[in-house]
């Protein structure tokens, strides 16, 4: 039998890029299971303690390896898989780079043990840097079991800049779970500090989605299939309903081999346009099989991002396909006789009345046409120019009856909120005289000295909680409000990883949070300021909106979750306030530090200066 | 139908059952009170399908019959009336109704009684008499913590539990709790937890007359009877949560104090506290209690030092100083104890002072204190 | 109402009986399909069997339920379904509890057409969504003991037209059923309602109906003139609903049009084309070209069903035309024609310009009846 493993030739290892392929434990368990895959593994095992940091061992039943190709593997650019330049335009297997032992080896205590089918003694080996320390021989099923410890024990310096070791954790856990799904015919099993987070059997793909993501998520999967010359593609779309907060649940593979490529999301997103909300994902997983020629594997040494010969072709073809299985579907809106009616009888009537209007202001002021006029067109970031321009002491007094001005001034807050609870008609009736009101539910229009302010009511809580939460991190700590009777909550087992990860920052937040294992979460007690009812909501929407500001590049842990919980536990549009609650907002909005924009930017406050309306009324 | 009434009696009676017509239904029969007349006695019904409200009154009766009256039309005419005498005739075959005063008639069309609900029957072999007082007494002190969440229809009700000689009255929203237990009552046959709809109690304390009253109850339904009134409402079918098991049993820190000056003590710090937590603390020390509040938003503070009975090690506890409020003022006993274990675990709150086969224990989670 | 009145769904009738039969009966029904083909009378019909005193898996249309339903005033059985929004409607109010006299009257007015008439779409103005009000209730409703025997059943019209707090508010109630409890949804739009929901549902699957299916119930129920019954029940797309209107419009005079227009499709006179291009994009809305695009696609049709198959039985009133037709154009690329057709209906749905719309359609159809035959 011949040699699996051979040293590339010089000219073939130059071509591929040198690169770092170990760059923190994940890549290890990725490079590891790719082996283990190549050598026909159909049950693979990975554990890892600490993160990785401490242990990786990836065992396969795999093909194994002579006691030759066992030594020859740890040199570098040895690869069963290369032999020629030619083989590198037609790569099929995963792990071609054939430098990933020999780098591991090189920043870790590596031992290898493998048996190949035609040797009947398996093979030990422990290397440290690019010594081999130890070679004997021991008893072994078929197959190859790789051990690294300390990884980085000779690089201080890598290892310090390991992320948390949650981090690191997650980042092994996504490995898998791509490998999982791309390998539904190979059995995993993958443990973590003695818990067991994937214990999966083969299945079909059908079966390995649910098993991964959940029975919920897979029933609402929609399966599509299509083979040109180019390439084929197949996989699974979820509905729009399902569309997620965040990106974390995307996944393509080109050949089986997970990959992140920007033009191929975009063309899944592009195909869902209009299906999706603004700010929601769809969830997907695409295989792509693809003729190794046309793409171009090597860009990067980890091998995620890809490059493609034509990528017109490829984004045509997959927004098409996308949008076919949508449309099979029939989840793309269709027009019946009787909506029809409807709508175009209401577009003529708006169109009608939106005419009048028009002209209506023409001939009045020859002003074009915005709704504030002028400061329209700098409306949004008007506002923002000096703080100075409005105040919370321009809010005008009532000068009727100075007993019922603006109310903060004359009783304390909190006393009112009290009373008033107690009698709910009384706020009613004095309600009438005092310069607020909510329009919509939504806005908060007030008179100030010299014209109108207009509040939006939910960024401006917003605003308040955000700098609650931080000012919380940095110093005071929150009150938490505990709870009669726990709330238990399933969640992912990314999102119960993330809850770990975050325990210490979401306590600081006013959670109680204990984490049972199994992926439950049981929720004691909630920040003090956030609604009854809404707990077990609450954690699950500030967990994707995390990610999702992860995503968008909120690096910051801390003002991520401050940005994430303040937007998620601020009231919303569309609640209704009583005027206490509103005169209590505006206290608040006034008291932070940047009252006139919200954490994600968006203005605050509309300020419409009396001269404007003046103007609008034509009494200039 | 034809009978004479005088017109503030037959307003009196309205008022008390029209609380349970629907202002607006998809059901247009419920927007009437049905009038029934038998001899000399007129009985009027409202029902919005969940609580049935019976009243009757002694009329001068002419004619019997039966018919639906609108509710809002027939209140709006007698509001409108002086007292007077006021001679209701209707014909219950083309549903026409005629109110006749000295100097006026005021026509309306009502509609036929077949089409009316009729109020549920149901089998109790339960029943059970209790003063007005004591249901009186039940409502007020638990109602203030039934639950709102809609997601939780078991605890948007009143619990009563029977078993033996002894009922317990359960309200709890999730941040507090009350729970009352009765004993010594008259042998109750089944054992029985039943969830009252926290409407049925409002139209029941509006509603209530002195004297001594009929509970009669079966695991659908529960019909309070008074002397001329009957409230027959449907009851929550959901599982209660076991909120035995959230009530400590191993508190041992006990503090006892006057009701009225901590109630007023707590009012008071209470407005320093922020406006969006409303957290105040309770710091003790042996004999010495300081319930303070800080409001870091406003720069406001407030500090009271309160006498009191206390020996165990020395304890900090937030809460939210609304839950205190409602629970104090709920609570008649001139001393309170409070038990607390932890500044974590439920603290209960006791009278010290109950009546005789009364016993009253109010539970609040406390708000965690960071330190 | 009873199995037999409700139009076609021999399947689901069957399925439901079934259900009803083996008393194994679900907490919560999902009857999903197309717009107008009667879901929402299989649901009424399955509420009101459940509720029947004969307990047979027929009503029995004399009891005192079965008499309750016909009005659609059960109390053990409640219509959910789009209202308009209240103003200053508060969280747990009754969902008609702020409407005006005026809107609860049409509330009633509409309930009470549905309990005639099973196929009557509910529709109320500005209602664009089912309420979170609307859930709660239910939600409250089901959580209370029941005022008399039977089941408890819930009917939610158009399910997809709940909003997310609605949906998610509902998504509870279906997570802990209560026994006794049935809630019945219909929608044309499954794919809208939340997986969550739909997966805590039995399907019930209701398939278009059959062309001669309506064209009988159009003939037999309505009283609708055979010709005119078939081409509604042609152009109805399998939808009851539609092929009532349909069959309540002029369709004669457009029929005539759509000849009119292919003969000048065909003709020399192109100013004359233009002009009727131009009075038919000026008269009629997107709407009323959609159908009038149908009709020439039905027309289109049976001249190709003539053009293979000389037997064809076709409507008296296009006969002759269409045998003119097919006879001088034998070798016309009819299916492409239907195509073109089937294009320009798209290109309606997507807003293009009538007029453009039109005359593209009458370069395409001209191009492919005439190429095709001078080859």
């Amino acid at each position: 039998m011949s040699s699996r493993i051979h040293i590339l030739s010089p000219e073939l290892s130059n071509k591929i890029a040198a690169g770092e392929v170990v760059q923190r434990p994940a890549s290890v368990v990725k490079e590891l299971i790719e082996n283990s895959l190549d050598a026909g593994a159909t049950r693979i095992s990975i554990i890892v303690k600490d993160a990785g940091k401490a242990l990786i061992q990836v065992v396969d039943n795999g093909f194994g390896m002579s006691e030759q190709d066992a030594s020859m593997s740890f040199r570098r650019h040895a690869t069963s898989k290369i032999n020629k330049t030619s083989d590198l335009e037609e790569i099929r297997t995963l792990g071609f780079r054939g430098e990933a032992l020999a780098s591991i080896a090189a920043v870790a205590r590596v031992e290898l043990k493998t048996r190949s089918e035609s040797d009947d003694l398996a093979t030990f080996l422990r290397i440290e840097g690019d010594e081999e320390k130890e070679k004997t021989k021991s008893a072994l099923e078929r197959g190859t079991s790789i051990t690294v410890r300390n990884l980085f024990y000779n690089t201080p310096a890598r290892r310090n800049f390991l992320k948390h070791r949650q981090t690191e954790l997650k980042n092994i856990t996504d490995v898998v779970t791509r490998a999982a799904v791309s390998y539904p015919e190979v059995e995993w099993f993958y443990v973590s500090d003695d818990e067991i987070l994937l214990d999966l059997k083969s299945s079909s793909v059908e079966g390995r989605v649910a098993a991964v993501f959940g029975k919920v998520v897979s029933q609402s999967l929609i399966k599509f299939e299509e083979t040109n010359d180019l390439m084929s593609l197949s996989g699974f779309l979820a509905r729009p309903n399902f569309a997620r907060k965040s990106r974390a649940e995307q996944m393509v593979f080109m050949n089986r081999r997970f990959i992140f490529s920007r033009m191929i999301n975009h063309a899944v997103f592009h195909a869902y346009e209009h299906l999706l909300e603004k700010g929601s994902f769809p969830f997907f997983v695409l295989n792509l099989t693809i003729n190794p020629k046309k793409v171009d594997v090597n860009v990067h040494p980890s091998k995620m991002e890809i490059k493609f010969e034509n990528d017109s072709n490829i984004y045509r073809m997959i927004l098409s396909v996308v949008r076919k299985a949508l449309v099979d579907n029939d989840l793309m809106p269709s027009v019946s006789f009787k909506e029809g009616d409807v709508l175009s009888s209401i577009d003529a009537k708006l169109q009608y009345d939106s005419q009048g209007w028009k002209k209506a202001m023409e001939s009045q002021s020859g002003a074009p046409v915005f709704p504030i006029g002028s400061s329209s067109n700098h409306g949004l970031s008007k506002p923002t120019v000096t703080p100075n321009i409005i105040g919370l002491d321009e809010i005008e007094q009532s000068q009727s009856n100075p007993e019922t001005s603006f109310p903060f001034k004359t009783t304390p807050p909190s006393g009112n909120r009290i009373l008033d609870q107690r009698m709910p008609g009384d706020q009613s009736a004095s309600q009438g005289s005092r310069p607020i009101w909510q329009v919509h539910d939504k806005y908060i229009i007030s008179q100030i000295r010299n014209g109108l302010m207009i509040i939006d009511q939910h960024v401006a809580h917003e605003r308040i909680i955000y700098e609650r939460v931080l000012s919380s991190f940095e110093n005071s700590l929150p009150s938490i409000q505990q709870l009669l009777f726990p709330e238990t909550v399933e969640v992912s087992a990314s999102d119960y990883s993330l809850v770990k990860e975050l325990q210490g920052h979401l306590e600081r937040l006013g959670f109680d949070i204990k984490l049972f294992g199994k992926n439950t979460v049981v929720i004691e007690g909630i920040p003090a300021d956030v609604r009854i009812g809404s707990e077990r909501k609450i954690l699950q929407d500030v967990l994707d909106e995390f990610r999702n500001n992860e995503h968008a590049g909120i690096s910051d842990v801390r003002d991520n979750l401050a940005k994430s919980f303040a937007c998620k536990a601020a009231i919303k549009a569309g609640d209704k306030l009583n005027i206490d609650e509103m005169v209590v907002l505006i206290e608040h909005l006034f008291l932070t530090k940047m009252p006139f924009v919200c954490p994600h930017g968006r203005p605050v406050i509309v300020k419409i200066p009396l001269e404007e309306l003046d103007k609008r009324f034509g009494r200039t | 139908m034809k009978f004479t009434i005088e017109s503030n009696e037959l307003q009196k009676v309205l008022i008390k059952i029209s609380g349970v017509v629907p202002s607006k239904s998809t059901l247009p029969i419920l927007e009437n009170i049905l009038f029934t007349l038998n001899e000399n006695k007129l009985t009027l019904v409202a029902t919005d399908m969940e609580i049935s409200m019976s009243a009757s009154l002694d009329v001068r009766g002419s004619e019997n019959g039966s018919i639906a009256v609108p509710a809002k039309r027939v209140m709006d005419t007698l509001r409108a009336l002086p007292d007077a005498q006021i001679v209701f005739n209707a014909d219950t075959g083309n549903n026409k109704i005629k109110m006749i005063t000295e100097n006026g008639e005021y026509n309306l069309i009502g509609e036929s009684s077949q089409d009316y609900p009729a109020i549920p029957e149901f089998k109790s072999s339960n029943e059970l008499l209790i003063e007005s007082s004591v249901i009186e007494s039940i409502i007020s002190k638990t109602v203030f913590s039934v639950s709102t969440d809609e997601l939780r229809p078991a605890m948007t009700g009143l619990l009563l539990q029977f078993k033996e000689k002894e009922m317990r009255a359960v309200a709890t929203d999730g941040h507090r709790l009350v729970r009352i237990i009765y004993t010594n009552l008259p042998q109750i046959k089944d054992q029985k937890d039943i969830i009252i709809p926290s409407k049925a109690l409002n139209l029941i304390s509006k509603a209530i007359e002195s004297g001594s009253n009929t509970v009669s109850f079966s695991s659908t339904h529960i019909k309070f009877s008074f002397k001329n009134l009957t409230l027959t409402s449907r009851l929550i079918e959901e599982s209660y949560p076991n909120y035995e098991s959230v009530i400590p049993l191993e508190n041992d820190k006990k503090l006892l104090a006057d009701r009225n000056i901590l109630l007023s003590a707590v009012k008071r710090v209470s407005l320093y506290s922020s406006n969006t937590t409303h957290q105040i603390r309770f710091s003790m020390k042996k004999d010495d209690l300081k319930i303070m509040a800080e409001d870091i938003d406003f720069g406001g503070e407030a500090k009271e030092k309160i006498a009191c009975s206390y020996s165990a090690e020395n304890i900090e506890i937030g809460f939210n100083a609304i839950y205190l409020i409602d629970i104090l003022s709920h609570i008649d006993s001139q001393e309170v104890i409070f038990n607390f274990s932890s500044s974590v675990k439920a603290a209960i709150i006791k009278p010290v002072t109950m009546k005789e086969n009364e016993d009253v224990l109010m539970l609040v989670m406390p708000m965690r204190l960071n330190v | 109402m009873s199995w037999s009145s409700i139009i076609g769904h021999e399947r689901v009738k069957k399925q439901l009986k079934q259900i009803i039969k083996s008393r194994q009966i679900a907490h919560a029904y999902l009857f999903y399909g197309a717009d107008g083909i009667g879901k929402s009378a299989l649901a009424i019909e399955f509420a009101k069997v459940l509720n029947c005193e004969s307990g047979t898996e027929q009503a029995c249309d004399v009891c005192k339920n079965c008499k309750r339903m016909e009005t659609l005033q059960h109390p053990n059985v409640k219509l959910v379904f789009a209202l308009p929004a209240g103003k200053g409607e508060e969280k747990g109010d009754n969902p008609v509890a702020v409407l005006s006299e005026s809107q609860v009257a049409d509330i009633r007015e509409q309930i009470s057409l549905k309990a005639k008439d099973p196929y009557h779409r509910i529709e109320i103005p500005k209602a664009n969504f089912i309420k979170i009000n609307s859930v709660r209730d239910i939600k409250r409703e089901a959580s209370l003991s029941r005022t008399e025997e039977g089941k408890k059943v819930f009917i939610i019209f158009n399910a997809d037209m709940m909003n997310t707090e609605a949906a998610n508010s509902l998504l509870k109630t279906l997570e802990e059923p209560l026994p006794g409890v049935i809630i019945l949804l219909t929608t044309s739009a499954k794919d809208q309602l939340p997986q969550t929901i739909i997966s805590r549902c039995q399907l019930i699957s209701c398939g278009s109906l059959q062309e001669t299916e309506i064209e009988k119930a159009l003939i037999e129920m309505e009283g609708i003139e055979k010709t005119i019954a078939r081409l509604a029940a042609q152009l109805a797309q399998g939808s009851y609903e539609n092929a009532r209107k349909l069959a309540l419009l002029n369709m004669a005079e457009e029929r005539k049009d759509v000849v009119e227009f292919m003969r000048l499709v065909l003709g020399r006179n192109r100013a004359a084309l233009i002009d009727t291009i131009d009075e038919l994009a000026s008269s009629l809305d997107r709407p009323g070209i959609e159908r009038w695009l149908k009709l020439l696609q039905s027309w289109l049709r049976d001249a190709l069903l003539l053009q293979q198959n000389e037997q064809t039985p076709l409507l008296d009133d296009e006969k002759k035309s269409i045998c003119n037709f097919v006879e001088k154009f034998r070798n016309a690329d009819l299916i492409s024609c239907i195509q073109a057709v089937e294009k320009a209906i798209a290109h309606l749905d997507k807003n293009v310009y009538l007029h453009l719309i039109l005359t593209m359609l009458a370069i395409d159809l001209r191009k492919f009846i005439t190429e095709t035959t001078t080859v």
